[in-house]
């Protein structure tokens, strides 16, 4: 039995798969709730939340001190500063809280990089404001 | 000369890029660049996800990037995904794929629209930095 002609469509596939599982770049996910219109039930966290800033050029705010400005996607000092708040919300039983505002023009790329950083320090409780 | 071995280990790589390339999940808009975190899961549950694309200028696509959506396209469809998931017992999820140099505004608009309908979790598409 002459199987050459079967090789020939085998390595064909195996070539076409191959070369077309390497040119798509897989996606990840970067989870985050939407919190809901209802009010919150319980009294509140008595840890003061940490608020960061976004501003319209991408750079990162504690209030009005600069963490980050927006040059790619490494935010060293705000993860810095969420590991810190972390540990100390952590030390007190208290679930870590962030709040954060969005500029409206700023570039989805920045505001990922806060998600990221807060993804890092496993941060769920988030509040994502956006303002003009 | 004894091919089959060589058969053999043909037929194994094929069939695992095969299966490789059937596990990208959802479709895909190619003019969405997605932004970079490092910090991401990969996509293993795909159950329920409605594919909202954001492309650079800001004008919102459906999962495959076929047909925009202005404001009430967008309510429409994000109810019409919403049936079907729920219709399938799944639990209907946001899966925003917003481009890295869209801004904000329009990501915030779809969400709003998703909580509007009563959808609490938004995955937002991401890629892992280049090593």
């Amino acid at each position: 039995m002459d199987i050459s002609s079967l090789i020939d469509v085998s390595f064909l596939l195996l070539f076409y798969f191959l070369v077309s599982s390497s040119l798509i770049e897989t996606e990840n996910d970067l989870k985050m709730n939407i919190p809901s219109s209802a009010p919150p039930t319980s009294e509140g966290p008595s840890i003061e939340p940490l608020y960061i800033t976004i501003r319209p050029n991408g750079d990162i705010y504690e209030g009005d001190q600069l963490l980050d400005r927006y040059i790619g996607f490494e935010v060293p000092l705000l993860s810095s500063r969420l590991e810190f708040y972390n540990a100390s919300a952590k030390a007190t039983g208290e679930e870590p809280t962030v709040q954060i505002e969005v500029s409206m023009a700023a570039e989805n790329q920045s505001f990922m990089n806060v998600l990221n950083a807060l993804a890092g320090e496993q941060i769920s409780q988030i509040s994502v404001l956006g303002v003009q | 000369m004894d091919m089959s071995p060589m058969i053999d280990m043909v037929f194994l790589l094929l069939v695992f890029f095969l299966v490789n390339a059937n596990m990208i999940s959802v479709q895909i808009d190619k003019n969405v660049k997605a932004p970079t975190g490092s910090n991401s899961k990969p996509q293993l549950n795909v159950e329920g996800r409605i594919v909202v694309n954001i492309r650079p200028d800001g004008s919102i696509y459906n999962e495959d990037g076929s047909q925009r959506l202005d404001a009430n396209g967008l309510t429409n469809y994000i109810t019409e995904r919403k049936a079907f998931f729920e219709n399938k017992k799944e639990r209907p999820r946001l899966h925003l794929r917003g481009d890295k140099s869209a801004v904000f505004r329009f990501s915030q608009k779809v969400m709003a629209a998703a909580g509007a309908q009563g959808i609490d979790e938004v995955m937002f598409a991401v890629v892992m930095p280049d090593k």
